[in-house]
Formats: structure tokens, C-alpha cells, sequence
């Protein structure tokens, strides 16, 4: 089930009415059982893996919890929730490379690849898990009750592609009693409404233009290389914020409040910055339970730091796919926070500096360079061989072909621009919304006026572009 | 409730929805005037032509004259094949007035056109037509101008009818695997559409989501207009892209590179598909109105012509030029300038007129061959 299919929508508002119609009592069970119901609609088999994988990690918890001073029963716990991951994920990638290697020293090994089918979700979960079992051990109380947790572990909205939600983020409101409030129908509402508009208006306008320039063999020139990463880089934005808006919205209508997940990281004046802003609880679970043990193991060290920081970036390469390009793609990454930190420091405001004035100049071409990079680096991430990868950067870096296209049409062209510009206008002006404050009061009565047509013109625009449910670009991690 | 926005956004919707209601008719009169048919999709039986220019072609599917027996001709090629300017009752289309002189020799021929029909599209239809006993022609006729060469992709139509085939679609993907090291990257493209097929087929196939949609389809006059709207928007886009790139139909247009490679490769694709299927491929230039500017840059459009008569006489496919046959009066108007493309029914009979001269001894020739043989 997609969140943008009709079938999420009636989902959702039959969850929701028979929800809030039951005692409070029924609520949770029922909220697991429409999770499970959500999660086995794309292939039931898998169910039992979540099920599997959530008993393990609510009873290991508390196992664990008269063992907290035992490092290796942390170590089980976290190898037990990677051993469905490595096998799903990332078996293919092993074994091609190891057969690839192979063959270099003449073993003339062709056995088949095997091709296993991902389970939805695995690397959220997988990482919810371990952030459990690493909190458990760090002196978090787990939860007591399996349905809390299965609840906590297996809530739809988050359950896909995020945000990845901390037991203490939510413990409260699992454990609490949920109340209805309009404030919150109407939260829910509006940010499921943005979440339609942003992935069937905008990302899956630009779906086509980019799979014409990255499919293999297509040869882009300088121009048409440009404009379809430009473009990649403004469709996983809208399409992966799109989920989380869709996501933290779903919730809300439940009376869960979720971590923000993206906050304008194309207005980010530094590579540190942008992490910040970009798929923020995922940066957060790389920053502590990745990046920090790494340092905390190499304390005695302090220059290891920034290996650290590199390599913790590799991992989240990683995890982001099986594949070099993904590697690279976080290797990329990880050299640019370094080079934040080192040589470039004096090119990025730090981010004590943000606010001031004559950091000004430097916040602008902080944040076109980082913007530049941030872009170049989603070459890697979309082109699916290092090969594909090279022929767009020689595209751009060389100027294939000068001023003349060799695939993007030129209205093509134009609904990019226009969604970047549209984008780069939305970031000014919230730059500039608290000195348009007075007359943003003045002005109010006729924005709440004008409110609910533009909410209607976003229904009706959602309902035009409607082709017909499209796969996230996230539920491929 | 009232003092947010919910009650009013429910209560506006549900105006727009009663609006839509009196609306649906004239969006669905002006989408078939932006596709330039002049016809009612009257009911599929007796039509002798794709009524739905590509947007449903199942529809017609068993209005194909029965290949089982008597020769089939298939003309296939882009809006000129259909849209007539100044319509009146009774003007035929091409195809139509073929059917009328080669039925009286047991010959049928149909008619499968839509706008701005690419190469990726026509080696739809030929592969859809050549898959099915009853339609498998002995003769396939295609239309090709340059303009096209810069269109890939097959439309939602030919989408869903590619997608509804798993016969068609198994062809689909064994054509693009015989072919992929002579012609890689039509070949690509194909898998991808394939493949891209696949992923929606996942969502489409789950018949709650398409209960659901026909539920609200019923319920809500603006879902049930969706795809009337998106075209009259799509026309809205197009009409402001032309105003901001100052883009008229005259407007010189060059070719794409590599949209302009890949429609060559699936036209040399096509060319082998049919002469392995033995279906007798014939090429033509379409016409164009003498008077009328073109959009075409004079010595791309040269090189074109060149390009697509050697490639006929190198495999040995039946070609003819008949960008001149028809005059400049037989035309009509298309955004306040003369119409380039489009004729009146004038047009339609020279231009039968032309292809049965030049082709009608190889289709009643291959037509013989054909009954021989089966």
C-alpha cells in the first residue's frame, strides 16, 4: 500500500474513524493490527519477519537489562538485528564482488547471483532496533509491555522509510492516554495534504525528465546532465520529504507528534549544515550510534575524529544501498564534512556565525557551494553503475556537447527551473518571514480567507497529476 | 470546526464538484478538439480507424478486420491520418478510403494513428498487430516526418494497453533482448518501459486501489473529469511554454541528438521485426503543405530525407517521398497561420490517391502471397 493510492487514503480514514470510536482500552492492539494489516498488503510473508525481529528485540531488551554492563550481550543483540539485513540486502553485493575478485585471478567462476527481494522497511527497522537495544544498554528503560513495543516498533506511518523514532521520543505517548483535538486533525491533515502535492505534483513530474538521462546508454550532454541531476536532486527531496510529511501527518491523526525529518536543507550554507537539515533523524542515528562509539573508542586519539566522521558517512552510504555508487556517494559526503572542518573551514560559516551580519556574504556562497556539491554528490546516488556515473560527470565536467541537448526537450527544461526557482523563492522568502512580520498581521484576515481555496487548489492539483501511484524513491533502502 | 479551514476546504470541494458536474461535457469537447478529431468516438463496431487516437486502443481492437480472412493493411502514423480540417458529414480519413478501394479486391485496411505517434509507439502497434492471428497484417504502412524523431515514450494509453497484454508484453521484452546489441539503446528504452510497467501493474493489479478508484470516479464528477482536466492543463502548459520559449509552429525546431538516434534504432528495429514476422513494412515521407512555413532546419530535414530513402533502399523496404502531393488550397488553418500538417478531406484522397499508387502493387502482391501462404 503506497501512501499516495486511494487504497492509503480510505486506510487511513477507516483506521481513524473505528480508531477514535473504540475504548481506549482497544486502541493500541488495534493500531498494531492496521500496521501489520498495512505492512502485509505488499507481501504478507514478511510480516513475520517484523514480528519476528520485534519479539526478539522487546524480550532481548529485557533480558539485557540484568546484563547492562555486558558489552558482548549488546553485540548479540545488535548482530541478531543485522543478520536479516546483511542477508536481504546486501547478499547480492557480497557475492557479485567476491565472485568479480574471484574471476580477476583467472577462477572463471560464473555461478548465478541470487535475487532476493528486499523487505519493505528493513533498514529503518533494522536501525530502530539497534538504537533500542543500544539505548536499553545505555540505561533507557525499555518497554514492559509487548504491546507497547510492537506498537513503538511497528506504527505504519514510520514503519517504511522513516523518521526513525526513538523509544524515548515516543514512550510517553504510547504509554499516555491519546486524546482527539482539532489542532491535530487539522496538523495531520495539512501536512498529508503538502506530502500528496510534493510526490504526485512535483517528484513524479520530474520522474520522467531524470530516468531519461540516467537510463544506461542514454549519452547526455553537458545540458541535459545538468538539468536531470538538478532535477534528481529537487525530486528525492520533494518525494522523501513527501513521505515524512505523509508520515508525521498519519500520526498526528492518531495523536503522535514525530521528529521533523527535513528542515529547507537546500538552504544549508555548509555540508555540516546540510546534514542537519537532511534526513535529520537518520543523520542523528549515524551521529550516536555510529559516529560517537567510533570516537569514544578512539578518544585517546583526537585526530581520528575525522576518520571517524569519514567512515561513520560510508556506513550511511551503505545503508543506503548495495551498491559502489552508494559507497562513493557517502564517501563523498564524509570528505566534504571533513573538509568543512579542515580545509574549507574558512569558506562555510561555522554555525554559531549563521545569524550574524557580516557573516552575510559568506552564508550566500556557503550555501551556493554547498548546494553545488550537494548536487554533484546525487550523480552517485542516482546513476545505478560507477560507469553511469563517470559518463554524467563527463558530461558536465567536460561539456559534452556545448550549448545543444542531446535528450531533455525544452519544455522539460523549463518545468525544472521552474520548480527550482519556485523552491529557491519558497527558501527566501522563509528567510525573510520574520521581517514581514507586521504585515503578515495586517494581512491575516484575508490569509485565513484565502486559506482553504489554496488547500483546494492543492486537492485539485493532486487529483489532475494523479497518474497512478507511485513507488517512493526511499522504499528501495 | 468552524473557525479552521477543514469545514470550508469540504465545503468548497463539494461546490466545485456540483460545477463539475455541467463542466465534464465541454472539457471532454474541447480535449477531443486539442486532438484534432473530428469524429465521435462513435461505438467501436463498423469504426475503420482508432477513434480513440491512442487513448484507448482496446476499444476498437475488434473493430480490426479479421486477418484470418482476407489481407490486412495497417496505416499507422501520427495526426494527419485522422484529423481533418473543416470537417463535414461524411469526410473519410486515409485510411478509410483505402478500405473503400482496396475492399472491392478483398484487401482491408485499418487505420492506427495518434498525435505525434513515435517510433517506440509504432513498433507497438506493429508488434501488437503481427502477435494476434486475427490481425496480423501483410502489409504495414507508416507515416514518418522528422518532427517525430523527437518523441520516445509510449503514451498512458499504449501504456495500459501494453501493460493489460501479457502476450504483447512477453514480445516486447524478447524483441528487446533479440536486439539489444544491434540496437542498444532502443533496446534500453523498451526494458525500462517494461519494467516501469511492472511497477505500476503492482499498484494497478490490486484491485481494491482500482475499486476505489472506480468508486470515487463515480462519486466525484472532478475524478471522473481527472483526465479530462490534466489534458486541458497539459494545453494550458504548452500554450505558456510557447509563450515564454516565443514558440510557434513555425518556430525552427532542431533535432535532438540522441532522441533523434534512438527513434532511427527502433525504426531499424521495426524494419527486422516485420520482415522476420513476414509482414511487409512500407515507409513513407508524410505530406506537407508547400505554402506553409516548416518547422524543420533546411539541411536537418535534407539529411533526414536522405538518411530514411537509403535506409529503405539498403533493406529493401518500399519507400515513396510525398511531401508535395498534396497542394497548398487542400489545407486549412492551425493557430492563425496556414496549417502545415493537417489537410482538409481534400488532403486525405490525394494522399490515399498517392499511397495506393505507389504501394498498390506490393500490398495486393505480398496480399496474394499472404493468402498463399496461410
Amino acid at each position: 500500500m503506497i501512501f499516495t493510492s486511494y487504497t492509503y487514503v480510505f486506510f487511513l480514514t477507516a483506521v481513524f474513524l473505528i480508531h477514535w470510536s473504540l475504548p481506549s482500552l482497544w486502541r493500541k492492539p488495534f493500531l498494531i493490527t492496521a500496521s501489520y494489516l498495512f505492512y502485509c498488503t505488499w507481501k504478507w510473508e514478511y510480516g513475520f519477519l517484523l514480528l519476528g525481529v520485534s519479539l526478539f528485540n522487546w524480550a532481548y531488551a529485557r533480558w539485557m537489562l540484568s546484563r547492562v554492563e555486558s558489552m558482548w550481550a549488546l553485540a548479540v543483540g545488535i548482530a541478531v538485528n543485522l543478520i536479516p539485513l546483511l542477508y536481504f540486502k546486501y547478499t547480492g553485493f557480497f557475492f557479485s564482488n567476491a565472485v568479480a575478485t574471484a574471476n580477476i585471478f583467472g577462477a572463471g567462476w560464473h555461478p548465478r547471483i541470487p535475487d532476493i527481494i528486499l523487505p519493505l522497511g528493513i533498514s529503518f527497522f533494522t536501525f530502530q532496533g539497534i538504537a533500542y537495544l543500544v539505548d536499553v544498554a545505555s540505561g533507557e528503560k525499555p518497554f514492559d509491555s509487548v504491546t507497547d513495543f510492537l506498537l513503538f516498533k511497528g506504527f505504519w506511518p514510520q514503519l517504511i522509510a522513516g523518521p526513525i523514532v526513538r523509544p524515548g521520543e515516543i514512550r510517553e505517548q504510547i504509554l499516555g492516554e491519546r486524546k482527539l483535538d482539532y489542532e491535530d486533525i487539522s496538523f495531520g491533515c495539512r501536512r498529508i495534504l503538502y506530502g500528496f502535492f510534493k510526490k504526485v505534483v512535483l517528484a513524479d513530474t520530474l520522474a520522467p525528465i531524470i530516468e531519461m538521462v540516467y537510463f544506461p546508454g542514454a549519452g547526455p550532454n553537458a545540458v541535459d546532465a545538468v538539468i536531470g541531476t538538478l532535477a534528481f536532486g529537487l525530486q528525492i527531496y520533494f518525494d522523501f520529504s513527501a513521505y515524512s510529511d505523509i508520515a508525521i501527518g498519519s500520526a498526528r491523526l492518531f495523536g503522535f507528534v514525530f521528529p521533523e525529518n527535513f528542515a529547507w536543507p537546500y538552504l544549508s550554507r555548509s555540508p555540516q549544515e546540510f546534514w542537519a537539515r537532511w534526513h535529520m533523524t537518520l543523520s542523528r542515528w549515524i551521529r550516536d550510534y555510529v559516529f560517537t562509539p567510533m570516537t569514544f573508542s578512539f578518544r585517546d586519539r583526537p585526530k581520528a575524529g575525522l576518520l571517524c566522521l569519514f567512515a561513520a558517512m560510508i556506513i550511511c552510504g551503505f545503508w543506503h544501498g548495495a551498491r559502489w555508487t552508494f559507497i562513493l556517494w557517502g564517501a563523498w559526503h564524509g570528505g566534504l564534512l571533513v573538509l568543512n572542518q579542515t580545509l574549507l573551514r574558512k569558506l562555510f560559516p561555522a554555525t554559531g556565525e549563521l545569524e550574524k551580519e557580516w557573516g552575510k556574504l559568506r552564508s550566500w556562497t556557503g550555501a551556493v557551494i554547498t548546494f553545488f556539491l550537494v548536487t554533484l554528490g546525487w550523480v552517485l546516488f542516482r546513476a545505478p553503475s560507477l560507469a553511469a556515473a563517470g559518463e554524467i560527470f563527463s558530461s558536465i565536467f567536460f561539456l559534452k556537447g556545448g550549448i545543444n541537448r542531446s535528450i531533455l526537450r525544452e519544455s522539460a527544461i523549463l518545468v525544472v527551473l521552474v520548480m527550482f526557482l519556485g523552491l529557491v523563492a519558497a527558501q527566501l522568502y522563509r528567510g525573510i518571514q520574520p521581517r514581514l512580520a507586521g504585515l503578515r498581521e495586517r494581512l491575516a484576515p484575508i490569509r485565513r480567507g484565502l486559506k482553504p481555496f489554496a488547500y483546494v487548489a492543492l486537492i485539485l492539483a493532486v487529483i489532475i497529476f494523479d497518474k497512478s501511484a507511485k513507488a517512493f524513491v526511499y522504499f528501495q533502502f | 470546526m468552524l473557525r479552521g479551514s477543514l469545514l470550508w476546504v469540504a465545503a468548497i470541494f463539494a461546490v466545485l464538484n456540483v460545477l463539475m458536474l455541467h463542466w465534464h461535457r465541454s472539457l471532454a469537447e474541447e480535449r477531443n478538439k486539442n486532438l484534432l478529431v473530428s469524429k465521435d468516438r462513435a461505438p467501436a463496431a463498423g469504426a475503420r480507424w482508432d477513434l480513440s487516437v491512442g487513448e484507448d486502443l482496446s476499444l476498437y481492437w475488434a473493430s480490426i478486420p479479421d486477418a484470418r480472412t482476407g489481407p490486412l493493411v495497417i496505416l499507422a502514423g501520427m495526426s494527419q491520418m485522422y484529423a481533418i480540417n473543416d470537417a463535414r458529414q461524411g469526410d473519410e480519413t486515409i485510411s478509410e478510403i483505402m478500405d473503400d478501394t482496396l475492399a472491392q479486391r478483398g484487401i482491408r485496411v485499418f487505420g492506427m494513428a495518434a498525435p505525434n505517434l513515435c517510433n517506440e509507439e509504432a513498433i507497438l502497434l506493429l508488434l501488437s498487430t503481427m502477435g494476434d492471428t486475427n490481425t496480423r497484417p501483410s502489409v504495414f504502412i507508416f507515416g514518418v516526418c522528422l518532427d517525430k524523431f523527437r518523441n520516445i515514450d509510449l503514451r498512458p494509453g499504449y501504456q495500459s494497453f501494453l501493460r493489460n497484454r501479457p502476450d504483447l508484453r512477453s514480445l516486447w521484452g524478447e524483441a528487446a533482448k533479440e536486439y539489444a546489441e544491434k540496437y542498444p539503446k532502443a533496446c534500453e528504452k523498451m526494458i525500462k518501459t517494461l519494467s516501469e510497467l511492472g511497477e505500476k501493474k503492482d499498484v494497478e493489479q490490486v484491485s481494491v486501489e482500482t475499486r476505489l478508484r472506480g468508486w470515487a470516479s463515480n462519486w466525484l464528477p472532478i475524478i471522473s473529469a481527472r483526465s479530462d482536466l490534466n489534458a486541458g492543463f497539459q494545453v494550458q502548459l504548452f500554450l505558456l511554454r510557447n509563450w515564454i520559449l516565443d514558440i510557434k509552429p513555425t518556430s525552427k525546431r532542431p533535432i535532438i541528438e540522441g532522441r533523434y538516434q534512438m527513434n532511427r534504432e527502433f525504426l531499424g528495429m521495426m524494419e527486422e521485426i516485420a520482415r522476420r514476422g513476414g509482414v511487409k513494412l512500407v515507409l513513407y515521407v508524410i505530406p506537407l503543405n508547400p505554402l506553409a512555413e516548416n518547422p524543420y532546419i533546411p539541411v536537418q530535414y535534407v539529411g533526414f530525407k536522405a538518411w530514411i530513402e537509403k535506409f529503405c533502399h539498403d533493406r529493401d523496404v518500399p519507400f515513396a517521398n510525398l511531401e508535395n502531393v498534396v497542394p497548398s488550397e487542400a489545407w486549412g488553418e492551425f493557430m492563425g497561420g496556414p496549417d502545415f500538417k493537417h489537410f482538409r478531406e481534400e488532403g486525405h484522397r490525394l494522399t490515399a490517391s498517392a499511397l495506393l499508387d505507389r504501394f498498390g502493387p506490393v500490398i495486393h502482391r505480398t496480399s496474394r502471397e499472404m493468402a498463399r501462404k496461410y
